[in-house]
């Protein structure tokens, strides 16, 4: 409608004029009846015009109010600046991200809202906003009354009808933002971690068909950084004589009944020839039994790997030593032993030769230089046997032993050879189940320690002191401990830093093997031999044993 | 008393039978088993020597040569000695050993060392006598005779002497006269022997 309807009251007086200046129609004057029935049908479509307008009325003025309530309650903040930048019309969105109620916005200048490090950019673009043509968009910070910040994004179209205004619609996006920057560290902190731990990452798309590997990837494979990556590229570079087993591992991990998981070492030969060792972890994903994703880790091991080999190498050239140090020194040992009951001999014959030059004239001395001479020759083969015995490990068969018992045969035996001088003092644990052993080599060990105890104390000047060896099981009863502790002054120092190394000896006649052995002979068992240097006063020797 | 050989060693087999082999060549023996027992019994002679283990519990061969000589006791040791004991050996050698044995030792090599040390022992007395004389005599001396001696022996003249000792040529010679007469020697060399043998401080 172009013009507004008249009021009814006169709506008679405006009909009569508009008829008085009519032109007459021509032709000849119809009767009053044929006129009364045109005016009547000229009323019904009249009535009928009136109540289609009431109805578009009706139709505008709910599109009117439907477009009010989106314009009200739209998630988008909409706002209408003057020219000079004042606000002359705000939703409610619009002034809740200004933190302002909507009646006192009116002719506020929205740069006031604008936080003070952006204020400068907003008075220098407005002017520029106002005047070009179309839709531009920017982003600034806005400050609050109780001094929060929120970071918006404005979308802004310059109205020219009579005075410019601007429309702005107005987003919050300070969670996007924050969003954003959580991404961003999260990014950086992965770099970090992948630079520092030498970390190539690869995440292979079967769905699209796209497969990316980061730089450390390419640089093990030797690819160009936009050079496309695939599966082809991907095997060619796998060590032939891995790439069956890097297959199976795949094959493995894609299999969708599976776990998904992918571990795999395998070599590399770069394309510029150089071989790479690397450990691969990946996992595979999959959408209703369908590998959708392929992601991992494969990080470069060949340092690891060659100093692993080095230290190996190292570890087997001083085992070699230390056995031909221990062959020698056995050999050493066994002279030693050999020796004193040779010196007797020899010296015990060399006698009775002259006796029998000088005609044997006591019979009763040259009979006791030959019984000696027999006495030594067998000691010297009694050596021998126990020396074979000891170094024989692994020969003797494992027996049940009852480790009180073996307490009572040790220091029967150190009584035997010499070594009987002390008190025992024993706990023992009466009732112990036998542990699987071999004897004799638990004997020597036992007499060893009960040997080097009775030494330390003679040194010492403490003879006839107590060696207390006790018997206990720990852990549920799975172990026993045998602990043997001396009366002597300890070990402490040097000695006892280096005590269980193979030739160390604080002895004058000792080789320095004994405890080396015995440890040694401990472990073959599944045990451990220690020096206990918490107990004191004396020297505390502790050896386990696993229950069979 | 003079013809014992003493043997110290830990093991009672080795003592036994070098005892009885000793024994065939009229030596008496005496045996022990450690060192200390041996110190704390026995105070050698002339004529002594003794058979020692370098290696024994308590105190070893080593320790026992120190001790007596720490004592001034006089005694050739013969030590015996294990595989490997060859440094251990040459310090012994190096301390006045008489000699060192590895075992196992043949009777010849252990008569013929025994006969050396007991010759040993004779020349370490003889040498002790002589300088215990010596140096009672070369005590007689007075400050100032012992001073003209310590320059004689050097060779300088008599003249040189009174020089340094800016006293006159003639009393140099009433000075030398009496410590010729006092020490007994008759030529200088003889003075020189004394003054090296008695222990003159140089």
């Amino acid at each position: 409608m172009a013009s507004a309807p008249p009021i009814p009251s006169k709506l008679r007086a405006y009909a009569e004029g508009v008829l008085a200046h009519a032109p007459r129609p021509e032709g000849p004057a119809r009767s009053a009846e044929e006129v009364l029935h045109e005016l009547q049908v000229y009323q019904i479509e009249l009535e009928m015009q009136n109540e289609s307008l009431r109805q578009a009325q009706i139709a505008l003025e709910e599109s009117r109010d439907r477009y009010a309530d989106l314009y009200e309650f739209a998630p988008i903040g909409y706002l209408t600046l003057d020219q000079s930048g004042r606000i002359t019309d705000a939703n409610l969105t619009g002034a809740a991200l200004l933190g302002e109620d909507r009646g006192k916005l009116r002719l506020l200048h929205f740069e006031d809202f604008v936080a003070a490090e952006d204020r400068q950019g907003w008075r220098n673009a407005l002017p520029n906003l106002l005047c070009q043509d179309g839709k531009s968009s920017l982003e600034l910070r806005l400050q609050h009354k109780d001094g929060t910040l929120a970071e918006v994004h404005l979308d802004c179209l310059p109205r020219r009808n009579g005075a410019n205004t601007l429309r702005i619609a107005l987003s919050d996006i300070t969670l996007h933002k924050q969003a954003l920057t959580k991404v961003q560290a999260s990014e950086d902190r992965l770099r970090l971690a992948k630079t520092a731990t030498n970390l190539g990452i690869f995440d292979v798309d079967p769905v699209h068909d796209t497969t990316e590997w980061d730089q450390q990837v390419r640089n093990i494979w030797g690819i160009g950084p936009d050079e496309p990556a695939d599966y082809a590229k991907f095997m060619a570079g796998v060590h032939p004589d891995d790439r069956a087993a890097t297959r199976a591992a795949l094959d493995l991990a894609f299999d969708p009944l599976g776990t998904g998981e992918y571990h795999n070492e395998y070599r590399v030969i770069s394309r510029d020839g150089s071989l790479h060792q690397v450990s691969a972890i990946g996992r595979a994903y999959f959408e209703r039994g369908q590998l959708t994703r392929f992601v991992g880790t494969i990080k470069d091991v060949s340092r690891e790997k060659q100093l692993e080999r080095e230290e190996q190498e190292r570890r087997n050239e001083m085992d070699l030593l230390v056995k031909q140090q221990v062959a020698v020194q056995t050999a050493a040992a066994i002279a030693h032993e050999l020796n004193q009951p040779l010196v007797s001999i020899s010296a015990y014959s060399e006698a009775a030769l002259r006796m029998l030059k000088g005609g044997a004239k006591n019979p009763e001395k040259l009979a006791h230089a030959l019984a000696g001479a027999a006495e030594q020759a067998q000691r010297a083969g009694r050596t021998l046997l126990e020396l074979l015995d000891f170094l024989h490990k692994g020969e003797a068969p494992m027996v049940p032993v009852d480790l009180n018992e073996l307490v009572a045969e040790a220091l029967a035996i150190a009584a035997e050879s010499g070594y009987g001088e002390f008190r025992p003092v024993l706990q023992l644990e009466p009732g112990l189940r036998p542990v699987l052993a071999n004897r004799l080599q638990l004997q020597k060990v036992l007499v060893i320690l009960l040997h080097n105890g009775v030494e330390a104390m003679r040194e010492a000047g403490v003879p006839a002191a107590a060696i207390t060896i006790s018997v206990r099981t720990f852990s549920g009863g799975n172990i026993a401990q045998v602990t043997v502790q001396d009366s002597g002054p300890g070990i402490t120092g040097e000695a006892a830093q280096r005590i269980f190394e193979p030739f160390f000896t604080t002895k004058p006649k000792g080789m320095g093997l004994g405890l080396a052995i015995s440890r040694a002979l401990i472990q073959a068992h599944g045990g451990q031999l220690w020096l206990d240097l918490d107990s004191g006063p004396g020297a505390t020797f502790h050896f386990t044993l696993p229950f069979a | 008393m003079n013809n014992i050989v003493f043997v110290v060693d830990d093991d009672p087999a080795v003592r036994d039978s070098l005892a009885l082999l000793l024994e065939q060549e009229n030596l008496v023996v005496e045996t022990f088993a450690s060192a200390e027992a041996f110190l704390a019994a026995r105070r050698p002679v002339r004529g002594n020597c003794a058979i020692v283990d370098i290696r024994m519990p308590g105190m070893d061969g080593m320790a026992l040569q120190a001790e007596l000589a720490r004592r001034g006791v006089l005694l050739p040791l013969i030590f015996l000695t294990g595989h490997g004991d060859i440094p251990m050996s040459v310090r012994a050698i190096k301390s006045g050993a008489v000699d060192f044995l590895t075992k196992p030792i043949t009777g010849s090599a252990l008569l013929a060392s025994v006969h050396a040390a007991r010759l040993e022992s004779q020349r370490l007395y003889s040498q002790a006598e002589a300088s215990q004389s010596a140096a009672a005599r070369l005590a007689s001396l007075s400050e100032r005779e012992r001073e003209v001696m310590a320059l004689a022996i050097e060779g300088l003249s008599n003249k040189e002497i009174a020089r340094r000792l800016d006293i006159s040529h003639r009393t140099v010679e009433v000075h030398r006269a009496r410590i010729m007469q006092k020490t007994g020697a008759e030529t200088l060399f003889d003075l020189a022997r004394l003054a090296e043998t008695g222990g003159l401080p140089n």
